[in-house]
């Protein structure tokens, strides 16, 4: 039906700046032809070649249709620590004595589970308890250097300090065995493992751009390789979907936690996530990527892989290929191997449903950094013709050339810089404009001045000069985008993944050509609305931080440091929180 | 010959006879048994892609049609390195105000509307050794943007207002230079490896707002002449047809032809410089930057020295240091070693970590046990195989795009290599020997020469009570 509305409106199409070039010749000046060969193999995973010039390089990426959107309450950052986990290799990959890393692995569960049962045991006498250790330590000189150490100095506490430790406190030396126990066990399991085989072994290989991005929607591995070595790629990635161990689970655990504790520190981070729950609700997309901090530490392995059973099923990914690379030959590998990765019964995140609201909703919080204004809207489904209607507006207003900017940062001067973008989600996509306002700036002045070039959209008729050239924008960014290897399979990917065609994105440019004058209008009237949208406001100031809520539990087990976080990974945030 | 036939038909029947019966053949059990196609690639030869034009300006063309676009970047052999004493920030700010305060008969804003209208844009910097003016446009708007892209390169116009409010903003950002403790850290290494040097003067709001119009104007004059710049062009366009437009666009442009202002070298210093250490009281963390002297471009040791900060830190989680202080130790998240090789002045090489304010002085010392490991016994034979792997591996990325191709010719232009530089890089790098990786160590990783800076709360990081380590025992400890 969207194809049909296309056809027709392409007649009827207003010849603007775009219909010519310098030359005054009558053609699109961003037409171009992107060669994809797609391939479903047997098992429903999806494989799209994009062959081009260049050196013998190949950009590899797999994309999976799963992101922190399919999580469950109390489970939430699940599916960025599997992520993680999937760097950890397999029964081939990453480990010296495959049959010794599965039993230490399944004691280290069996301990967590009894420290779990121990930490509730000791109850409210804990961080107490852990001060009197301390405390005592310091007392007598003794240091703890190794998990060895940690059962020897309990006894002997509770020899010699029968003043500081009663006998009640029995369950928590005991607590303090199993931690030992537990520091050992893990240092055993590290002794065992071939560190970052999966990731050496791409380096070795010539491998750049190694990595791997959670976001909302989706999950993605990326590599790119010499093309002599496609068939590596499709071995150690058949290996891993096949196969996954996800050893060092809680050192790991506590490399993500890492993460989130950076963005928690980010003088912006609480009010964005704050802000993000407020726009969403109840909807999942309102929690972080990273989780919340207290389910991170429930999760344990046997969540990731009930995760990784319900939703890396090869139907639910798709392989991505661009560069010096024929696509018969990928298509066969590809068989070869990625085609041998066994169906799984898959969960389907039932597509949650945003409650109407009545009104707006609005949130103001302090912070020590620039205030700010941030508005958003509900927008229409990503795949819809209203959806890239909103595109062409998020041009109009954003950029030096915009009305945002133009409005705000120039005709006002009360603010330094101007944001408007189309927020693509699977299940609930977002309209976004935002300011940062210079310091003694009016902060309702500023709302009022954005709502107004808002509003202005839905009464007045864009000039056709001004729309061309909001078009040619979104021509020149999908050209641009698809200038390198990575952001081909990265556009190609996304567009399968979170579109359901990879087309969607590389043919935005085309598509948009047709939009009109009207059409911004009657989408923009249907869209900015008060009811249902949200309004946030940053206020420069100390706040009120709230007293810690917990203690960390591991104060005392000596350091078993994460050692794996990947040089240069970053979570890929595309949402709402910056 | 005869052998070959018979061996070609043997093969032929057997293929035959076996296909049909013959099940699907099973995947090697691991991907060391993966045999490799061999990789077919030759760099691109200089000579085929390079034009000169009349006045002396060097470019690089690489048509590709695959894209209704094309980019161009011109690489001036400029930057921070010739601001003039107390007008640190004067390179900066006049590559930042070049498109942006306007060119030609465009005022700023007329310009950055016409750019807009076309989808094209012009954005221009500058770092140490280098400065980038670069742009892209759509292939149809070509002409009109080549005529604003010389425009920006020969008459920036300097608008007063637009001036005032970048360096203002500049200004404003300047205070919050030194905030990261990795920028700290690196622009002290700096000023203990270079000491009086344009190099290790830093912008300042102070600097910056000193400056006026006129320092633009004759930095601009001085700077952008056609002999300091090289162009590289890629994308949907005919070579002969660019080359006319190029020499119509910049044919008028004269100016010296000094290629590259000489700037005295750093002196080398044969003895450890010591520690530094910035006490910065609030932190929790400690960051530690060891510092050498490194290389220049071109230089013999590069090969040797590239291998060796592979195997040394910055090749993989295997690495010496990588494993030692973080794999092994748990001691630093952040970890890791790199080295840059600038035109006409030598660079430093680098190693880097970050961990827990009472652990840097043990950090340190398995960081200096480590080094002189590498320096007595050099790499083992695996270790230097992998790395020469990954190194050969990967030097085909440096041309996969033709603005890759374009660009890596124009560097290797822009820094005085010649033009065998790429073709036997490789080979180079096949040459070094465990020997070499062992000397390489010595010299940019050993003690002699080294200067080691930390940022972090001094009275923490001094000494380590639970490891019974102290800075001190490395060097003499100054502090700031």
């Amino acid at each position: 039906l969207r194809r049909t509305f296309i056809v027709l409106a392409l007649g009827l199409v207003a010849m603007g700046a775009w219909a010519g070039d310098d030359n005054g010749n009558d053609k699109d000046p961003f037409a171009f032809s992107l060669d994809v060969k797609e391939k479903v193999l047997d098992n429903g995973l999806r494989v799209l070649v994009a062959p081009r010039p260049g050196a013998p390089r190949v950009a590899c990426a797999v994309w999976f249709r799963v992101g922190s959107v399919d999580e469950l309450p109390g489970r939430t950052g699940l599916a960025h620590c599997l992520e993680h986990m999937m760097f950890k290799g397999t029964h081939r990959i990453g480990v010296k004595d495959a049959a010794l890393g599965d039993k230490l692995d399944a004691q280290l569960d069996a301990i967590w589970a009894r420290k779990k049962g121990q930490i509730v045991e000791v109850g409210s006498e804990l961080p107490k308890l852990r001060a009197q250790e301390r405390a005592f330590l310091g007392s007598c000189g003794r240091m703890l250097l190794a998990g060895e150490d940690v059962a020897q100095i309990a006894s002997e506490a509770a020899f010699l300090g029968t003043k500081v430790f009663r006998p009640e406190d029995k369950p928590y030396f005991e607590l303090r065995e199993t931690e030992a126990e537990f520091t050992r066990l893990i240092l055993e399991e590290r002794k065992n493992d071939r560190k970052e085989e999966l990731w050496d072994t791409y380096v070795a290989a010539g491998g750049t751009n190694l990595n791997a991005f959670t976001t909302e929607d989706s999950t993605q591995y990326v590599v790119t390789l010499p093309s002599n070595q496609l068939e590596l790629f499709f071995w150690l990635e058949a290996d891993r979907l096949t196969d996954p161990v996800f050893r060092e689970w809680y050192p790991e655990r506590d490399v993500v936690k890492e993460e989130r504790r950076n963005d928690e520190n980010a003088a912006d981070g609480p009010f964005y996530e704050a802000l993000t729950g407020v726009v969403f609700g109840p909807h999942p997309y309102a929690h972080p990527i990273l989780g919340w901090t207290k389910d991170l530490d429930e999760l344990t392995p046997r969540e990731a892989y009930e995760f990784f059973e319900e939703h890396y099923s090869p139907e639910n990914a798709t392989c991505v290929l661009a560069g010096d690379v024929d696509p018969e030959k990928a298509f066969a590998l590809a068989a070869r191997y990625l085609g041998k990765v066994p169906k799984r019964k898959t969960r389907k995140t039932l597509v949650p449903v945003e409650p109407t609201c009545p009104g707006e909703k609005r949130f103001q919080q302090e912070a020590e950094t620039e205030p700010r204004v941030e508005i958003y809207w509900r927008a229409p489904d990503p795949r819809s013709r209203e959806n890239d209607v909103l595109g062409v507006i998020a041009t109009l207003l954003s950029g030096e050339s915009g009305r945002l900017y133009k409005k705000v940062v120039e005709e006002e001067t009360i603010a330094t810089s101007v944001d408007a973008s189309l927020d693509q989600h699977r299940y609930a996509a977002r309209f976004h404009v935002g300011a940062r306002a210079k310091p003694d700036s009016d902060l309702d002045k500023l709302e009022s001045d954005l709502d107004e070039e808002v509003t202005a959209l839905t009464t007045n008729l864009v000039p056709p000069e001004e729309l061309e050239r909001a078009k040619g924008r979104i021509a020149a960014d999908v050209v641009r985008g698809l200038e390198d290897l990575e952001g081909t399979t990265e556009r190609l990917g996304q567009g399968a993944t979170l579109y359901g065609d990879w087309r969607s994105l590389v043919e935005r440019g085309k598509r948009v050509r047709s939009v009109t004058a009207e059409e911004v209008r009657a989408v923009a009237k249907k869209t900015f609305r008060k009811a249902g949208r949200t309004v946030g406001v940053l206020v420069r100031g100390p706040g009120e931080p709230e007293p810690a809520e917990e203690t960390k539990e591991d104060e005392l087990t000596p350091q078993v440091h994460p050692h794996s976080s990947r040089p240069g990974h970053r979570t890929g945030n595309k949402g709402v929180t910056k | 010959v005869t052998r070959h036939r018979l061996f070609a038909s043997a093969a032929l029947v057997t293929v035959f006879l076996a296909a049909p019966a013959l099940p699907e053949d099973a995947p090697p059990a691991h991907p060391r048994d993966i045999k490799a196609p061999a990789l077919d690639f030759q760099p691109p030869d200089p000579a085929h892609f390079r034009l000169k034009l009349a006045n002396g300006l060097t470019v690089f063309l690489v048509p590709d049609d695959s894209l209704p676009s094309v980019r161009m970047r011109a690489y001036v052999r400029t930057g921070t390195i010739y601001d003039p004493e107390e007008k640190e920030g004067l390179a900066g700010l006049t590559f930042a105000t070049l498109r942006a305060a306007g060119a030609g008969d465009l005022e700023p804003a007329d310009l950055e509307q016409k750019l807009d209208a076309l989808a094209a844009s012009i954005e221009a910097d500058a770092s140490e050794t280098r400065a980038t003016v670069e742009v892209w446009t759509p292939s149809v708007h070509l002409d009109t943007v080549l005529d604003m892209f010389a425009n920006v390169v020969m008459h920036p116009r300097f608008e007063g207002e637009r001036v005032k409010r970048i360096q203002e903003d500049s200004a404003a950002e300047a205070k919050n230079d030194e905030d990261d403790s990795s920028v700290l850290a690196t622009r002290r290494m700096r000023g203990v490896l270079y000491g009086d040097h344009p190099l290790a003067r830093f912008r300042s709001e102070e600097t910056l707002k000193a400056l006026t119009r006129n320092d633009l104007l004759r930095f601009h004059k001085k700077n952008l002449v056609p002999g300091r710049v090289v162009l590289s062009v890629s994308g949907r366009f005919e070579r002969e047809a660019m080359a006319a437009k190029l020499e119509k666009a910049f044919g008028s442009w004269k100016g010296s032809d000094e290629v590259w202002p000489q700037v005295e070298d750093p002196v080398e210093r044969t003895k450890p410089a010591g520690i530094l250490v910035i006490d910065r009281p609030d932190m929790s963390a400690a960051y530690i930057e060891l510092g050498h002297l490194g290389i220049k471009a071109g230089s013999p040791d590069e090969a040797a020295l590239t291998l060796t900060d592979h195997i040394w830190g910055s090749g993989s989680f295997t690495s010496r240091v990588v494993s030692r202080i973080r794999t092994d130790e748990g001691l630093a998240y952040t970890c890791g070693s790199d080295f840059d090789t600038p035109p006409v002045v030598s660079g430093i090489v680098r190693t880097y970590m970050q961990c827990g304010a009472a652990e840097a002085s043990y950090a340190l010392k398995l960081a200096l046990e480590e080094a002189k490991r590498l320096a007595d016994s050099g790499p083992t034979p695996d270790e230097l195989v992998a790395a020469k792997a990954a190194v050969i591996g990967r030097f085909p990325s440096r041309f996969t795009t033709s603005t890759d191709r374009a660009r890596a010719l124009a560097e290797a232009a822009l820094d005085g290599l010649p033009d065998d530089y790429y073709p036997r890089y490789r080979e180079r790098i096949a040459a070094v020997t465990a020997d070499d990786v062992k000397a390489a160590a010595a010299k940019y990783y050993g003690m002699n020469g080294l200067s080691i800076v930390v940022v972090g709360p001094l009275a923490t990081v001094r000494r380590s009570v639970t490891r019974g380590t102290s800075l001190d025992e490395f060097g003499t400890v100054r502090t700031e």
